[in-house]
């Protein structure tokens, strides 16, 4: 029996020194991750105006936890605002009844589980309920509605950062505010407003559709 | 603990042994231990396209008869690749991702060996292992992970030579071969863990 015990503890020995870690052969560039879901039947071209919230919003624990504009939240609502415009967007202000609505989102989930983004959005409405994008007593729409793996799930263990689309332009045939498209990055250094912009740059980039009629 | 460390460990082990075998020249109980690179094959290898040169095993066998000796072998591979950031496509999305795939594969087997001669300075064999493989996957993407664990039956196929040092005791010597390892595991697009393997050691008496 001895013998046996040796066997294994020799050939344990040889595996636990000689496994190669993935996590510690990533950079923190290679550790970030690049979500970005959209309702596939919409036709984006039937957009031409956005406006984009003014400060971001903070989800913590599922839970929103108040309005906070940083200079890296800044830094992402400035380079997002580019982005549509460089995809033939049109700037206007909320007030101007914009065809879409874009919102900014830092979300930290000190747990190890899982956040899927139907959780998220339950936090959601709190910061940016209707009233702020001019339509009182409308809903956010159910993003389950797109089935369960319209929004994949990952397990949590830091930060990420989230923005969103939404369809205003319909919203007073429909009585609801739909979401069109949303971007995640999640990682090591999500919130270094250094990366921003390649951030910004790989939701857009994986997001071809994403295009106003010119 | 680091692979210097453990191949300090495992050669002061195989010292031990080495005492081992000078007071009992003459033992049925016998120990070979090796260093055993893998290479994924057929649909383990569209997976995971690079080899494993992290592998070791170790088996003690007893003689059945002159030729024909029975044991129970334990190795070991690591299989690591990372992927170069692409896009993979989900159900109504895209995920930008640095993939790397990692799996443990641990056979612990009962095995049969069958030396075709005892009198030669080179011996060949062939061999035959089945029992159960201890999996451990992990598929990552960037720094987010999709694990599972699993135990699985395993089968091995051994061919090669064992060249004893000492023309006197011949019961230490090198051992030299190849091997073929079936090991279903079906998880995501995964269906096995089959690989070829070649391995090198050494093999000394217990008691």
């Amino acid at each position: 029996m001895m013998m046996i015990s040796g066997l294994f503890g020799l050939v344990m020995i040889a595996s636990a020194g000689c496994q190669k870690d993935p996590l510690k052969n990533l950079t923190p560039a290679e550790s970030r991750i690049y979500i970005t879901n959209h309702d596939s039947t919409a036709d984006f071209s039937g957009f031409a105006t956005f406006s984009i919230a003014d400060s971001a919003g903070i989800i913590e624990d599922n839970q929103g936890s108040g309005k906070e504009l940083s200079s890296y939240d800044a830094a992402v609502i400035a380079t997002v605002t580019k982005a549509m415009q460089d995809r033939g967007f049109q700037l206007v202000d909320r007030g101007d009844n914009p065809d879409l609505g874009i919102t900014v989102s830092r979300i930290y989930n000190n747990y190890t589980g899982v956040v899927s983004y139907p959780d998220y959005w339950g936090g959601y409405g709190g910061f940016y309920d209707p009233f702020y994008w001019g339509y009182g007593g409308y809903d956010y729409y159910d993003p389950t509605y797109y089935g369960a793996g319209y929004y994949d799930v990952y397990q949590v263990t830091q930060g990420a950062l989230e923005v969103d689309i939404l369809n205003l332009k319909d919203a007073k045939e429909t009585n609801t505010i739909k979401p069109l498209w949303s971007g995640m990055a999640r990682g090591t250094g999500v919130f270094n407003e250094a990366n921003v912009t390649n951030q910004v740059s790989a939701f857009f980039d994986q997001s071809p559709y994403l295009e106003a009629t010119r | 603990m680091n692979m210097k460390k453990s191949i300090i460990y495992i050669v002061m082990l195989i010292a031990g042994f080495g005492t081992v075998d000078a007071l009992h020249a003459q033992s049925g109980l016998q120990m070979r231990l090796g260093y055993n690179p893998a290479m994924p094959i057929g649909t383990f290898k569209d997976f995971m396209g690079k080899n494993s040169f992290r592998g070791y095993q170790g088996e003690i066998s007893y003689p059945l008869s002159a030729n024909l000796r029975i044991g129970l072998g334990v190795s070991f591979n690591d299989f690591y690749e990372k992927h170069p950031r692409q896009l993979y496509d989900t159900k109504d999305g895209v995920v930008s991702a640095v993939v790397s795939n990692s799996i443990q594969s641990t056979p612990i087997l009962i095995k049969a060996n069958y030396e075709f001669t005892k009198a030669q300075a080179i011996r060949p064999y062939v061999g035959l292992g089945a029992g159960f493989n201890l999996i451990n996957y992990n598929q990552y993407f960037g720094e987010f992970n999709d694990g599972k664990s699993a135990f699985k039956p395993a089968f091995a196929a051994d061919a090669g030579v064992n060249i004893p040092f000492n023309k006197l005791t011949r019961s230490a010597g090198i051992n030299l071969g190849a091997n073929f390892n079936y090991q279903p595991f079906k998880y995501n697009e995964l269906k096995n863990l089959n690989s070829w393997g070649v391995h090198a050691g050494v093999y000394f008496p217990l008691r």
